[in-house]
């Protein structure tokens, strides 16, 4: 079985040397090339085609996430394992969007960067296990994108939904009551009165409800 | 207010009005009385001297007619004399014993006209007013030749001059009081016209005050009030400028601040997290290449070590400019914020977002969103002991909406912004600022024992907020 090719594009020679150290030291890997910004990571890769990208995100010039969308259209069949200090949710998000196969993150590069990189060369995808949470997350955002509000399906006056309507939209009780010609008082009324009817939570389950009643599209 | 308290001075438009009242009012009067006065002496020595013509004409035939004691001669005297003047009352004439011999009163004498008008020896004759049923009576008594033959008295009622003294008193009022209508709207007309450039002047004030201030151009020419018209514009004008420069200014340390905060944020990320993580994979390295048990237990507590440095520097960093703000917006920025600030806080936190598809805001739209969010949170940490807070990031009509919903013990607004101390408080008026300086408006909405809400509304042109997204590099 010959040696996983792997090319690491990191803007710090720092890291770059750490990372020769680690995966040099695995016999079936061979580092066939590096990358100090996002645009030589994708000329490289264009040019040596490794079976492995490992790619920073915060880089000079084309950045980290830019190289991937080009690098996924222009090399498929490299497999890129993102190396971030970024536990974001966000950009894990993006990165899978984008086509990422692995995503580690750098206070965990010790241990799990060369796990991750032999679980992406057998084609299974890799992510750092304390982001198992952020990708549960995302995965039910998606699948429910408006969770269904417990509302019990009361029945709003013309009035109410309308105030409802409007507090989905953020306008503040001034607002509003300017907009219906009611005094504030009223429309807080109005709307804690919704809220019971509902049984609904703060503005943001109010919204959902708006949302799936489709009350807000006009 | 205190104003309320104070009993207001008399505006210039009321002193004017009341001067000129007063005025017209103490010289119709006067004017009044003195004519009055003079109408009535000379009226009373006109009648004196009738009194004293009609006495002397029948004072030659009273004598030959009392001497001859020709009683119907002297009666048809004294009827002539009552016939021809209207305004004699009475003629009686005594003989020198002071018998009546003739007399107009048909019934005798009036009790006491005898005595009321006494002459003096040393008198030719003796004038008195005499009050009778009928009003005032001059009273003439007249002694015929010294007194050797007898006595005439006359009376001429004063009823006619008191008549007319009235007619002309009641016309002179009614003249003083048409003056005085005619004064008091002429002064309130004239007060007016003087006092409208000022009031002018007051209105352009409170407009100034409320930050919409135009010049007073067409009262430069006005003689009194155009230097103050002229002072007051240009006082204005420095007034808005340096508003302006203020605003300016403020924007700049803004822009200052967060460049600086992107700038160690970044450095603290990319030199030191990637400075420990290439430490961190040496370490890892030198782990694996030794063999001392010892040697291995002290690396392996030297990585743990270094990867806290790591979080702690991530954190950091975040703490001072999220990149995600940066490098995919605000939306995830906010998100990861309060998903955060919930679990640091142990509060419920409910986040919603939508309308902003891939599109971008203008960088210091986001950045002033996601700052005004974070002091937002922090004043619901802070002081409203809630157990919820709501976000809400849209994006809609043109405009992008944020709102911070907590249901915890809310404030008096009016207070906290009344209370003057500008040192002290800056949270809400820092994101009062921020959001202007982007365009913006900011509201707050609470009442003690009932949840706060902050909403900012930031107004996002078109497709002209598209940015690239990654502007950094
Ligand atoms: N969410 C809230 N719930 C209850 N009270 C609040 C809330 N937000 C603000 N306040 C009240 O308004 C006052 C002013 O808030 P502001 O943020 O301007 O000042 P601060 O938080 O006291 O000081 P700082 O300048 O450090 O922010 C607070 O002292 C507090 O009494
Ligand atoms: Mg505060």
């Amino acid at each position: 079985m010959s040696a996983t090719r792997i090319l690491i594009a990191d803007d710090h020679a720092v890291v770059r040397s750490g990372l020769r150290l680690i995966l040099g030291a695995e016999p079936d890997f061979e580092l066939v090339g590096e990358a100090a910004t996002g645009d030589e990571a994708v000329r490289e890769v264009e040019r040596l085609r490794p079976d492995i990208l490992v790619l920073d995100i915060a880089m000079p010039g084309m950045n980290g996430l830019d190289a991937a969308r080009v690098i996924r259209t222009a090399a498929p069949e490299v497999r890129i394992v993102i190396l971030t200090m970024h536990d974001d949710e966000a950009y894990l998000k993006e990165f899978l969007e984008i086509g990422a196969a692995g995503y580690v993150l750098k206070q965990a590069a010790d241990t799990e960067l060369v796990q991750a990189i032999r679980a992406v060369q057998r084609g299974e995808p890799f992510i750092y296990p304390a982001m198992t949470r952020q990708l549960i997350d995302i995965f039910l955002k998606q699948s429910h994108p408006a969770p269904a509000p417990p509302a019990a399906d009361a029945e709003l006056s013309p009035r109410e939904t309308e105030v409802v309507r409007l507090v989905a939209l953020g306008y503040s009780g001034q607002q509003i009551a300017d907009q219906l010609s009611i005094s504030v008082s009223t429309v807080e009324t109005h709307r804690a009165h919704v809220m019971e009817k509902l049984k609904l939570h703060g503005r943001a389950q109010l919204v959902r409800y708006a949302l799936s009643k489709g009350l807000l599209d006009t | 207010m205190r104003g309320m308290l104070v009993r207001r001075p008399l505006s210039l438009r009321q002193k004017m009005v009341l001067a000129m009242g007063g005025l017209v009012l103490v010289l119709g009067l006067a004017g009044t009385i003195h004519a009055r006065l003079t109408l009535s002496n000379i009226s009373n020595d006109e009648l004196d001297r009738r009194a004293l013509a009609i006495s002397r004409g029948l004072e030659s035939p009273a004598t030959e007619l009392l001497l001859t004691n020709d009683i119907f001669g002297l009666y048809l005297r004294v009827n002539e004399i009552t016939a021809t003047n209207a305004d004699v009352r009475y003629v009686v004439v005594f003989d020198s014993s002071g018998d009546v011999r003739a007399s107009s009163f048909a019934a005798g004498l009036p009790a006491g006209l005898r005595s009321s008008n006494p002459v003096q020896t040393s008198d030719p004759y003796s004038l008195t007013t005499l009050e009778s049923s009928e009003g005032s009576v001059r009273d003439l008594a007249y002694p015929i030749q010294g007194g050797r033959v007898g006595l005439i008295r006359l009376g001429l009622t004063k009823k006619p001059i008191e008549s007319r003294v009235d007619r002309l008193t009641f016309n002179l009022l009614g003249l003083t009081g048409l003056a005085l209508a005619g004064g008091l709207a002429a002064s309130y007309f004239l007060g007016t016209v003087l006092t409208r450039p000022l009031s002018g002047l007051a209105a352009a004030a409170r407009a100034a005050g409320r930050g919409e201030s135009a010049p007073q151009h067409e009262l430069y020419a006005h003689p009194e009030v155009g230097q103050v018209a002229v002072a007051f514009d240009n006082m204005t004008r420095e007034l808005r400028e340096r508003d302006e420069e203020r605003t300016q200014l403020l924007a700049k340390v803004m822009t200052a601040q967060e460049d600086e905060r992107r700038r160690i944020s970044r450095e603290l990320h990319d030199e030191a997290g990637q400075a420990l993580t290439s430490l961190l994979l040496g370490l890892t390295h030198l782990e694996q290449s030794v063999a001392e048990d010892d040697a291995r237990a002290l690396l392996a507590e030297l990585r743990v070590m270094t990867t806290e440095a790591m979080d702690l520097t991530r954190n950091l960093a975040r703490e001072l400019r999220p990149s995600v703000l940066d490098d995919l917006g605000l939306e995830a920025a906010v998100g990861r914020y309060v998903a955060d600030y919930g679990k640091k806080q142990r509060l419920d936190t409910d986040f919603h977002s939508g309308g902003f598809g891939v599109t971008r805001l203008r960088p210091e739209t986001e950045t002033a969103l996601y700052r005004i969010a974070q002091e937002a949170l922090t004043n619901v940490a802070r002081h409203a002991g809630a157990s919820s807070v709501n976000v809400l990031l849209e994006r809609r009509d043109g405009k992008a909406v944020l709102v911070v919903e907590d249901d915890g013990c809310g404030f008096d607004v009016s207070v906290v912004r009344g209370s003057g101390s500008p040192s002290a408080k800056l949270g809400l008026l820092g994101m009062e600022e921020r959001a202007s300086l982007v365009g913006g408006t900011l509201a707050v909405e609470s009442r003690p024992g009932s949840g706060t809400a902050i909403f900012v509304e930031v107004p996002i042109d078109g497709g002209a907020d598209e940015r690239d997204a990654h502007p950094d590099s």
